[in-house]
């Protein structure tokens, strides 16, 4: 089962849903977390979660705690639902199965972060947001669980700035597991901002901040494109500089290849710098999928290899 | 932990995991060739597959004391590679058609004379190199492998498997957390004998950057966060195999050491996955 | 480390490279190099001036085995060339070819004759007490049979000689014969003492109880395990030693009570496996040696000293105890009846014995009726 497999369900759900087949879904919502892939759908202008496991034990923590969670009356805790045998799909020896499904109740609120973001360059309505944490943690506390998945991506906001957490696959029962992840996410709207974080990994695989830069591009491959007076070049995660800023612009690293636009033209790199295309032609179009690129030179199109090799026809 | 000796009766599986990216269209040094990372690999991972039909060759045929799999991702593809989409035991794998990869080499003879020598190697797939890096998705595969494999009847009590992934960069479909979380998951399938060994190799040989081979913790301080990474993704080796590596590292290194290679050559991978498949317990 | 494929294929050159060796050729099988594999070795067929021989290619260098082997042992006699191109010179091994298969491949073979085989091996193991050496790795893999049945150990990597006294041993040999504490501190002469124990147990076992070897033939290994035995302390094999006792097999019922100990060390073994003697002549005496009964001749033991009490035999008939049960043997033909359990001899005489059962009755068994008996 991959997310591929759901993305094909959802596309005809009447021929691959059992009960499921009058959903709508929002195709821009679809994604991978660790064990599940899901989609936001619409049933009856409700909107709720459809997770699809990825693996066969991806179910046994909603199954051990939807047998604890049947005493507890929350409006925080949704009601979830084990669908079985509810999608189609291909596997890997191309015969039709069916999995379970994992249903989970959305609430009426806007995705946390907006507010975050919000409250980034709102002192009061942060203040109001760090209420609202500390809300949820009572709550937590009152019911005695933990989510086991709190980050900022996983909450939602109410109009009455209620905070209501999703994706509760791994919660389990006892107080304390979410403290953690709440104090992550209080500090971000805390007054003591920190410059911008490159990429959402966990902290200890963010970047420190890259100062002295005109721009820093994205991470990739462990290398930053960064512009500086001089032109694009590249630092690592400690802003130490890999490849000399020369070029006109750059590409992120892909499969070890970034493509780079000097005066002279364009041409590829590899990540120590060094020329696998020289930089002289008017384009260079590097295709991840073979390795090769498709290169302009003199208004004839000419065609090399990952190593730089010329492929004749 | 980690005593149970390999026999008929209790297995061991190893599985390879195999990155086929573009990047591992790479040219690099392998021995006196320069070949493709993907073709060194291919010869490599198909070199150990042999040795490990060859262990189980006794006088009345071959003895069933492995189950392996090799797993190659790349361009958003994951494909088991040995034609079946599970483990397979060493007497099925022996079964199956193969290439042979020959290549000749000038040898110089201790008494100072030359001779051209020819070695062969079957392949048991073939080298492929494209596309992207869905390592995640080959992750989820391997769970589902080893999950399935630690909970039959017949392995409870066995050795637990070794898992090799080997890579030369990063991963396209997930970020660093979500591969850290998937490989403690793996880590934690285990039989009564002890937990699953991954084993993670970065092969990006660069005479810039220092390789690490089975580092300890002190020579994993102010490595790079993507080091750290590999490290924290990859087991610590239990005690039998630590002789073989401190024959590798040099006496001055002591245990624990953690089952990885970053910026590893040729020559240290096969050294790595040398030790992975063949230090282990015994075949008895 | 080697790979196994490449010392296959430097052997397979139409003139491998050998450092000293010279008139030597690899035996080959349809075309192929006949050749198995062990856990640190590529073992090949090979005609060495005119003789058959094996040659023992280590995949990997081991301690001691100039001292085991002596000019036998050829360090890095064959170059091989690896998949990187790089050459290198593999120790190799020269020694007596024996012709026959494996103690194991003979007991999964339904035709065993295993009575032949454990008496084999029993012949095997009393030579190897008396020597100062020990083999250190006891197992079916690594006992052959020859033609005339005769059973030959090989592979004595891990063996034990005088001059590594005072070392670690590099090897433990295979937990499945071993004794579960064996460590690499032990070292000595007496290593083989425990394997020598559980082999011949379970091959004599195999003589009573089918179920023996039809687990081996499915397990490829006995049960229950030396681990098994020690962590019970005899619990495991409890029911195996009633079923010597009342065979009457009493010297594998003291074998088989050993197996418990809680060292690898067996005090008594070589005594157990005293070698006996006809009953030629008279006087016999009743004697005892590590606390445990016999008969003596004048030349050694008639009876071996096995038996948790004996009686003075009359004539050729001895009544001895042994576990829970009584048994009436004769000196010459050995076991001829047990007492059931729980039954005990009232009055010993010349011709017969008064017998009280279980259950309080006597009863008279005559002790020609049992020759007669057995001698159908």
């Amino acid at each position: 089962m991959t997310i591929r497999s759901i993305h094909e369900a959802l596309e005809s759900p009447t021929q691959n849903f059992r009960t499921l087949y009058c959903l709508r879904w929002n195709k821009e919502s679809l994604c991978r977390s660790l064990l599940f892939a899901e989609a936001e759908i619409t049933i009856d202008d409700k909107r709720y979660l459809l997770c699809m496991p990825l693996c066969t034990t991806a179910l046994q923590y909603v199954e051990r705690f939807t047998t604890i969670k049947k005493h507890l009356c929350s409006a925080l805790v949704p009601q979830m639902t084990i669908l079985r045998d509810e999608m189609k799909y291909i596997d890997d020896l191309g015969n039709e199965s069916l999995c379970d499904i994992l249903l989970e109740p959305l609430p009426d609120a806007m995705p946390f972060k907006d507010a975050v973001a919000t409250g980034q360059s709102d002192e009061e309505y942060a203040a109001t947001l760090l209420r609202s944490l500390a809300n949820l943690d009572l709550e937590l506390q009152r019911l005695d669980i933990s989510l086991s998945n709190i980050k900022v991506e996983n909450l939602l906001i109410d109009r009455d700035d209620r905070i209501f957490p999703i994706r509760w696959y791994y919660a389990t029962e006892g107080y304390g597991g979410d403290r953690a992840a709440l104090s992550r996410i209080e500090s971000l709207l805390s007054t003591d901002r920190r410059s911008p974080i490159l990429c959402d990994t966990s902290a200890a695989y963010t970047t420190s901040a890259l100062s002295g830069h005109l721009s820093i591009g994205k991470l990739s491959e462990g290398l930053i494109a960064v512009e500086d007076e001089s032109g694009w070049g590249f630092v690592d995660e400690h802003n130490n500089y890999v490849i000399a800023p020369t070029y006109l612009s750059v590409t992120p690293f892909n499969e070890g290849r970034a493509v780079v636009q000097s005066a002279a033209g364009m041409g590829l790199i590899d990540k120590c710098g060094n020329y696998v295309i020289e930089p002289r032609y008017q384009i260079v179009d590097y295709d991840l999928r073979s390795g090769c690129s498709e290169v302009l030179d003199n208004n004839e199109w000419r065609r090399f290899d990952y190593s730089g090799r010329e492929l004749k026809e | 932990m980690y005593t149970q000796e390999i026999t008929r009766k209790h297995r061991s599986a190893i599985l390879l995991l195999i990155d086929r990216s573009a990047s591992m269209q790479e040219i690099v040094c392998m021995g006196k060739h320069n070949v493709s990372k993907a073709e060194a690999v291919t010869i490599i991972a198909s070199a150990i597959l042999t040795e490990l039909i060859d262990r189980c060759h006794r006088i009345e045929g071959l003895r069933n004391y492995y189950d392996v799999a090799v797993i190659g991702y790349g361009n958003d593809t994951v494909e088991m590679l040995l034609g079946e989409e599970d483990f397979i035991s060493i007497e099925r794998l022996a079964r199956r058609e193969c290439t042979s990869h020959r290549i000749s080499y000038e040898v110089e003879l201790p008494n100072g004379e030359s001779r051209i020598v020819e070695h062969n190697t079957s392949l048991w797939f073939e080298p492929k190199a494209e596309g992207n890096t869905p390592m995640y998705e080959a992750l989820l595969k391997v769970l589902t492998l080893v999950e399935r494999w630690c909970l039959h009847e017949q392995n409870r009590d066995s050795f637990p498997p070794i898992v090799v992934n080997i890579t030369d960069g990063e991963m396209s479909d997930c970020n660093p957390s979500e591969l850290l979380d998937i490989s403690t998951i793996i880590r934690r399938q285990a039989t009564n004998d002890g937990n699953t060994l991954l084993l993670n190799i970065h092969i990006e040989p660069s005479v810039k950057t220092k390789a690490l081979i089975f580092p300890t913790k002190e020579e994993l301080q102010g490595a790079s966060a993507a080091t750290r990474l590999f490290a924290e993704a990859s087991s610590v080796m239990p005690e039998l195999f630590n002789q073989d590596i401190i024959r590798l590292k040099g006496e001055g290194y002591k245990p624990p050491f953690i089952g990885m290679g970053y910026n590893a050559n040729i020559l240290e991978l096969l050294s790595i996955i040398n030790i992975g498949s063949r230090s282990g317990p015994l075949l008895q | 480390m080697y790979a196994i494929a490449d010392i296959v294929n430097a052997l397979r050159q139409r003139w491998p490279l050998w450092q000293t060796l010279d008139d030597i050729e690899v035996v080959r099988r349809n075309g192929e190099v006949d050749y198995t594999v062990g856990n640190f070795s590529v073992v090949a067929r090979v005609r060495h001036k005119g003789f058959d021989k094996i040659l023992k290619c280590y995949t990997r260098q081991k301690p001691y085995l100039k001292e085991i082997y002596g000019s036998q042992f050829l360090p890095g006699e064959l170059i091989i060339t690896d998949v990187m191109g790089f050459t290198h010179s593999v120790d190799c091994l020269l020694v007596d070819y024996i012709a026959g298969e494996t103690l194991d491949k003979r007991l999964l073979d339904e035709a065993c004759n295993i009575e032949a085989l454990s008496q084999a091996f029993e012949r095997v193991a009393v030579e190897l007490l008396a020597q100062n050496r020990a083999h250190g790795d006891i197992k079916p893999d690594n006992i052959i049979v020859t033609e005339d049945g005769e059973l030959h150990l090989v592979d004595w990597d891990a063996c034990f000689v005088k001059h590594l006294a005072g070392q670690e041993s590099a090897e433990l040999g295979s937990s499945a014969y071993q004794h579960p504490a064996r460590s690499t501190m032990h070292f000595n002469r007496h290593i083989d003492d425990y394997s020598i124990a559980y082999l011949l147990t379970m091959l004599r076992a195999a003589q009573i109880d089918r179920t023996i070897l039809e687990h081996f033939r499915s397990f490829y290994a006995f049960a229950p395990s030396p681990a098994e035995i020690v962590a019970s302390e005899g619990g495991a094999i409890a029911q195996l030693t009633e079923q010597f006792a009342q065979q009457g097999m009493a010297k594998e019922y003291r074998l088989s009570k050993m197996l418990s100990s809680h060292t690898p060390y067996l005090y008594a073994l070589t005594s157990v496996l005293t070698p006996t003697i006809a009953p030629d002549k008279a006087p016999f005496e009743v004697e005892q040696l590590n606390g445990y009964w016999g008969v003596m001749a004048s030349k050694g033991w008639v009876v071996g000293p096995f038996y948790d009490w004996i009686l003075e035999p009359f004539g050729d008939i001895y009544i001895a105890g042994i576990g829970d049960y009584v048994c009436i043997n004769s000196l010459r033909y050995g076991h001829l009846h047990t007492l059931a359990k729980g039954s005990r001899i009232v009055q010993p005489e010349s011709e017969g014995c008064i017998v009280q059962h279980a259950s309080g009755e006597e009863s008279y068994i005559k002790y020609s009726d049992l020759l007669h008996n057995f001698a159908k």
